[in-house]
């Protein structure tokens, strides 16, 4: 889909970084929302910039040597930050929208007002996610910065149903795994995942996903440490580490002797190893704990 | 939340931190991809793009985590570095991870090459054989347990670039055999993995600068061809992911505005990650090991950051921090920046080595012993490489034999450089491990630089690398000498001369080179043992050069000095000679005189004898006999007086020549003292001349310090009484030494200083609604500038206010803007090719005149010194003489030419001189209009002129940058060109009205000002105003007023005296002695920079 892209109109010595943004961006394949036309520095102007902003993805501001022209109503206030804070009200409500300030190389340079310089500075300490302060110099650089920012790779959607425990196992393990899930599946409702080496299933992808729809995530192992550690360290990175919702439970079996020093400790991972016997109920144990909120 | 850091600082990636490797995640799937596919792969990349990281952080790990298609659960990783030895390298890594027991004979097996290693592969307990009857026989649980002993083999061969960089390798563009088995084993594995699906992978990791080599191995541009992959550069959104998601991901928090900062500090080029995630290493660091939220602050406290860009509310925590720290780390912060990062952190581990290693080790050693083997350890580990410094790998052992000296052991070495290798300072390879904080190094470990990006950002370091460079030209050079003179036996002819010599032996002592030192740069093929005995011999040979060089000088020196004592003895003997002979001849002399005034007395006593005989005659006529008698002996004594009288006077001639000879003497005596004399007389010149060279010396040694503490003081920004005072320190320096008080540097410092403390860069006159195209100097001072949007102002560049203001408004846009001499007529150019002169009528308005005559776009006018004529000039290649003398101006030539004029200017009241844009000057005559071409230019034009009336020179600026100056005395007009680096077009060129100085306006915005006297001296450069240049003057007081694009009016005060003298009105204080010391040093005494204060 077409990005559509607020241009934050600019009123003064600025004009001319504007008007070549403008033609990069349409270059880009961008769609742009352009309040340029509307002078009046009165209600026409901030009605259209507020109508421009709500259908917008993202908005575009580029900063100035001078505080330029205030709003009537508002000596206070210059076109360009009444722009920018309308766009930061529609970030606060909606978090996917971005916001891009763009302090050119020249200006940077330049002696500024001293009202100017408190709004940049007052910019440079309040950048909140989604927003993007650059000094870059070429506007090539720029828009291609922000088309990169705008785009996210299209990921392939697995069928994934909610689950309490996703359990996941290398196929070398699967028949242990296998003896595991029946004495949990009575108990709680489990989702099992059988890593086969020579797949060409992006299990990385169907984990990321099937973690996130589930309370619990075991990673088992009985015969594969070697596997089972690198394993849960990649898919505790792609799930967000610390940040994650969903605990993992890496659990091995201590009847292989080489499995004792198998351990990952990070946040949101609890390592077990512990009698294979016990791993269903130390899986309902964690489990129950996630339920409690105690992880 | 996690203590661990999850950023690793200079050093890559590895396994373990895998898990905060973030930011290449596509491209880390896109070479898995490739290499389940090929089998084979070459990634390439810039240095410092995270090459090893991303095999060792991002598809090993994936590969283990079953994210890479394969035929076994686990994979056994043969990774290794060619290093000197790769076929060696190569066998123990294969020796180690496939448990293979005895390396030699895997060794040998590896040096048949082609199917040895796969070979080897099936040989070992790894491979699982399909075919073979047990597993044909095995049934499930069977197989299962087969395949879980199974295991891929990813072979990495890391930092292919060794197979070129080490001579033992590649030499002379021939590859060693060793190298070439170990590229045939790599392609020819890869192959029959291919054929036969074996689960055999290979990635080997190179610079792209080598790339091109490759061609030297046969097949491996065939197979780089076939399977390469460039590590792409990361965008904005990937590089953000690299700061904040490491962060994220262990629990830990980051300010938004510090990483929006740390990528818009980031630079361009080289180092770009491995600076990133040194600062962010050390930004965790600083925010309590990640307990606080890593923000702006930390970066400011590591150097990172100007103070002014933190928020208000951290601005008192950050004054305060910085006033309590250690007084040594505060000059780190002179130039905060992403990249000072790295260069305060290795100051403060060079600065508290000593204490570290006091502390540590149980041992004394003294801060200056500590900071000599640090250099010398960092001057080891570094080498110039094609004028690039590069990392230059070493034992413990190598680096303490080249430091050479008795009491510092490689105990002590390993000892001083712990701190730099601790976790979290990994500036050396091999690191302190986390769980081994007492490791010490063993004399065999190889040190190596983490990242050649310490070299490029420790300013030290660099330094350090340069001098050993500068170390290593003057062996080459030294060693050059020594060769000539044993390829001729020896030869006295092919000694050293005494200058030479002196520079060599100085140097020699001075660095005291040994023969470890000289193995560090023989890239031949020979062994060690051979080095060895080659290098010492060297240093044998040379030591023989100086010393028989210095002995042949000390033999001439005594040779001479004993010819000057025998030739001052021999002259004093004779000397001597000549007065005793002098005495004898006076001696001769007085006895000739004695013997005279006898043979006086004689005479007369035979003058009375002979009256006494005539007496005797005329009294004894008788006795005639007796009178004759008498006669003969009166006869016989005259002949005796006579006799008696020959012999005196015979005696007088003798005595006389005596003298003369004694004389002679005298005078060569008096001849030699008048030349001993003349000797003193031009000694006590040479003393004079010494003294007075000596006094020179110091005057450039002080002119040396003004400059230094001039460029100083442009560096310090967070104080600026101490920059103005460092800058007028400078000045005054300069001054008293009769130094260039206009130097760029001193200038620059006194402006900039000026300007920072009373907050007034350049004067800034606003007011111009658009671009100043014209401008005038009335003789009052005020400032006539006239614009596009048709208004003429009137200045008063003082008080920087607008005194009228006039429009001239045309019904056409302008092109251009001129005034006559005297500011009261306004000349302007129109779109519809109408020329219209304005001029101020009684009441004070404008009114116009137009000019018709051009048929092109008009480009340009010019007046006559006296106002008399205009020169106006087009599109229409043609150039219109005006006569101004009436009240209406009438064309009185119009003159085409080759093309269109790009210059003009009147070199007098009857000539106007022309730059086309075909690259010609040509000289005009007003009245008939007739053109000598005096110069043409070889793709390029001239874009300015300007007259030196002084010197009767033209100055002309041309499209290039280059200035040339035409002389209008020589009737040929011979030109000479300025040698100056301008680059690029100089747009316009005054001078002032003394015509000493010369002020140009280029097309990179920037103006520079010469001393028109000097033209080869070094101009000032002002560009601060970033603006591009439309009109320039100077003012009758020498300030240069430039009209700009961006609609101001900037007036800079060109004399640098005129500004220093009003820094002691704005300055608050004298520089404390410790200033003094720090900046201006301990050598030359304190003295108070402001009389007044």
């Amino acid at each position: 889909m077409t990005p559509s892209v607020f241009l934050a109109g600019s009123f003064d010595q600025s004009i001319d970084f504007r008007n070549n943004l403008l033609s990069i961006l349409q270059r880009a394949g961008m769609n742009i929302l352009d309040c340029q036309k509307s002078t009046d520095p009165g209600n026409d102007f901030t009605q259209t910039v507020a109508g421009a902003i709500q259908q917008a993805n993202c908005s575009i501001h580029i900063l100035s040597r001078d505080f330029g022209q205030t709003l009537p109503t508002d000596p206070n206030t210059s076109l360009a930050k009444y722009q920018l804070n309308e766009a930061r009200k529609k970030l606060n409500a909606n978090p996917d929208f971005k916001i891009f300030i763009w302090y050119p190389t020249e200006v940077l340079a330049a002696d500024k007002e001293p009202a100017q310089e408190a709004f940049i500075n007052e910019i440079r300490n309040s950048i909140a996610k989604n927003m993007m302060f650059t000094n870059i110099a070429s506007p090539i650089q720029l828009v291609d910065d922000i088309r990169s920012m705008l785009t996210s790779v299209e990921k392939v959607k697995f069928d994934i149903k909610e689950a309490e425990v996703f359990l996941i196992c290398n196929q070398l393990d699967e028949g242990e795994a296998g003896n595991v899930i029946d004495m949990l599946s009575d108990i709680v409702d489990v989702e099992k995942l059988t890593i086969v080496q020579d797949s060409d299933m992006d299990y990385s992808e169907f984990c990321s996903q099937q973690i996130g729809k589930s309370k619990l995530a075991v990673v088992y192992f009985k015969e594969t440490s070697e596997w089972a550690l690198p394993f849960v360290q990649q898919v505790w990175k792609q799930v967000g580490g610390a940040s994650s919702h969903t605990p993992i439970l890496l659990i091995g079996d201590d009847n292989t002797e080489t499995n004792m020093n198998k351990k990952f400790k990070a946040p949101k991972v609890i390592s077990l190893i512990v009698a294979g016997e016990l791993i269903p109920l130390e899986i309902k144990v964690q489990y129950d704990k996630v339920l409690e909120g105690k992880i | 939340m996690s203590s661990i850091c999850p950023y690793p600082g200079l050093r890559p990636f590895n396994e373990d931190e895998s898990i905060y490797f973030k930011g290449r995640e596509e491209h880390v799937k896109k070479i898995i991809s490739q290499l389940e596919e090929r089998k084979f792969l070459m990634l390439t990349g810039a240095s410092g793009d995270g090459k090893s990281s991303i095999v060792y952080a991002g598809i090993i790990p994936n590969a283990r985590a079953g994210f890479f298609k394969a035929k076994y659960n686990n994979w056994v990783i043969a990774d290794f570095r060619p290093e000197r030895t790769p076929l060696t390298n190569f066998a123990i890594a294969l020796t180690q991870q496939l448990e293979l027991g005895d390396a030699a004979k895997v060794e040998k097996e590896l040096g048949y090459g082609f199917s040895s290693l796969v070979n080897i592969y099936k040989s070992s307990s790894f491979y699982v054989d399909e075919k073979n009857e047990q597993w044909k026989n095995a049934n499930d649980a069977e197989k299962k347990k087969l395949k879980r002993k199974g295991a891929n083999l990813l072979i990495l061969v890391d930092q292919f670039e060794e197979f070129f960089t080490n001579p033992e390798n590649y030499s002379d563009g021939n590859i060693s055999i060793p190298s070439q088995t170990v590229v045939n084993l790599l392609l020819e594995t890869s192959k029959i993995a291919l054929a036969e699906d074996l689960p055999i992978y290979i990635i080997c990791t190179m610079r792209s600068d080598y790339i091109g080599q490759c061609a030297s191995f046969r097949g491996l541009p065939e197979y780089i061809g076939y399977s390469q992959f460039f590590v792409p550069r990361l965008k904005r959104k990937e590089i953000f992911q690299v700061i904040e998601d490491p962060a994220t991901l262990s629990g830990n928090k980051i300010a938004n505005r510090l990483s929006e900062t740390l990528i818009n500090e980031l630079g361009e080029g080289f180092d770009q990650l491995p600076v990133l995630q040194h600062a962010l290493n050390q930004v965790w660091l600083a925010a309590d090991t990640g307990n606080a939220q890593m923000d702006l602050v930390h970066l400011a406290k590591l150097a990172g950051l100007q103070e002014r860009y933190l928020p208000e509310t951290d601005r008192p925590v950050f004054s305060k921090w910085f006033s309590d720290i250690q007084p040594f780390k505060k000059p780190f912060f002179l130039k905060p920046s992403l990249e000072n990062v790295l260069n305060a952190h290795a100051n403060t581990l060079y600065e508290t080595a000593a204490d570290y290693y006091n502390s540590h080790s149980g041992n004394k050693i003294s801060k200056e012993e500590a900071e000599f083997i640090i250099k010398k350890t960092f001057q080891s580990l570094t080498k110039i490489d094609a004028s690039r410094a590069v990392r230059n790998r070493m034992t413990l052992q190598e680096i303490t034999d080249i430091i050479n000296k008795p009491n510092i052991t490689t105990d002590m070495i390993g000892g001083v450089l712990n701190i730099f290798r601790l976790q979290g300072n990994t500036f050396l390879k091999p690191f302190v491990p986390d769980n081994e904080p007492s490791h010490q190094l063993k004399p065999t470990d190889v040190l190596d630089i983490t990242h050649e990006s310490l070299i490029r950002n420790w300013e030290l370091l660099l330094q350090w690398a340069k001098e050993e460079n500068e170390n290593w030209l003057n062996f080459l050079d030294l060693n050059k000498q020594l060769q000539r003179w044993l390829a001729n036996k020896k030869s006295s002819l092919y000694y050293l001369p005494l200058g030479t010599l002196s520079y060599f032996e100085k140097w020699y002592y001075d660095f005291n080179p040994n023969k470890y030192w000289l193995k560090k740069y023989d890239n031949s093929k020979a062994t060690l043992e051979e080095k060895d005995a080659k290098a010492e011999k060297t240093i044998v040979e040379l030591r023989n050069f100086i010393k028989s060089s210095r002995s042949a000088i000390s033999r001439k020196r005594t040779l001479l000095i004993a010819s000057v004592c025998t030739v001052v003895v021999i002259l004093s003997c004779f000397t001597i000679w000549a007065v005793i002979e002098r005495q004898k001849a006076i001696e001769q002399g007085e006895i000739a005189n004695k013997k005279t005034e006898e043979a006086v007395r004689s005479k007369e006593e035979a003058i009375h004898s002979k009256d006494e005989a005539l007496q005797a005659q005329q009294k004894a006529q008788v006795s005639e006999n007796m009178a004759i008698a008498a006669k003969d002996t009166a006869l016989q004594a005259k002949q005796l007086a006579l006799l008696s009288k020959n012999e005196a006077l015979v005696s007088k001639e003798q005595a006389v020549r005596e003298a003369e000879n004694a004389q002679k003497q005298s005078a060569i005596a008096k001849s030699e003292a008048a030349n001993a004399e003349k000797q003193r007389q031009i000694s006590e010149q040479e003393k004079i001349k010494a003294e007075s060279a000596e006094n020179k010396a110091k005057q450039l040694t002080l002119i040396s310090v003004a400059q230094n503490i001039s460029l100083k003081s442009a560096s310090i920004n967070s104080d600026a009484q101490l920059q103005g005072l460092l800058a007028l320190q400078g000045y005054l320096f300069t001054k008293k030494n009769e130094g260039q008080v206009q130097d760029p540097v001193i200038y620059e410092g006194v402006r900039a200083s000026y300007a920072a403390l009373t907050g007034n860069n350049a004067g800034v006159l606003k007011g111009e609604n658009a671009e100043v195209k014209a401008m005038a100097i009335h003789s009052d001072g005020s400032v006539s500038v006239a614009g596009k949007d048709g208004l003429m102002n009137k200045w008063d560049i003082a008080s920087g206010k607008i005194l009228s203001t006039v429009p001239f408004k045309y019904k056409s846009p302008v092109d251009f803007l001129t005034f006559s001499p005297d500011g009261n007529i306004l000349v302007t150019g129109h779109e519809n090719n109408m020329v219209c002169v304005w001029s101020t009528d009684k009441a004070g308005k404008m009114s116009n005149v137009e000019l018709k005559g051009h048929t092109g776009l008009l480009r340009k006018a010019v007046f006559s010194p006296d106002g008399n004529y205009m020169a106006t000039s087009g599109k229409d290649n043609t150039i219109i003489i005006w006569d101004m003398k009436q009240a209406v101006a009438s064309n009185i030539k119009t003159i085409p030419l080759s093309s269109f004029v790009r210059a003009m200017s009147f070199i007098d009241n009857s000539t106007l001189a022309a730059g086309t844009e075909d690259g010609n000057i040509e000289l005009i005559t007003v009245s008939t209009g007739e053109h000598k071409k005096i110069y043409t230019a070889q793709g390029s034009m001239a874009l300015s002129f300007a007259l030196n009336t002084r010197k009767n020179t033209l100055i002309a600026g041309f499209s290039t940058g280059e200035i040339r100056l035409f002389d209008l005395n020589s009737s040929a007009y011979t030109n000479k060109k300025l040698s100056d680096n301008n680059t690029v077009g100089i747009e316009m060129i005054c001078l002032n009205k003394k015509a000493n100085m010369m002020v140009i306006a280029c097309a990179d915005k920037t103006i520079k000002i010469y001393d028109a006297d000097h033209l080869d001296r070094k101009p000032i450069l002002l560009k601060d105003h970033k603006t591009k240049v439309r009109s320039l003057a100077i003012s009758a007081d020498d300030r240069i007023i430039a009209g700009c694009e961006d609609k101001t009016i900037r007036v800079w005060e060109s004399s640098t005296t005129k500004i220093a003298d009003k820094l002691c009105a704005v300055l608050k204080r004298n520089m404390s002695s410790n200033e003094w010391k720090q900046y201006v040093g301990n050598k030359i005494e304190y003295e108070k920079t402001c009389s007044n204060l």
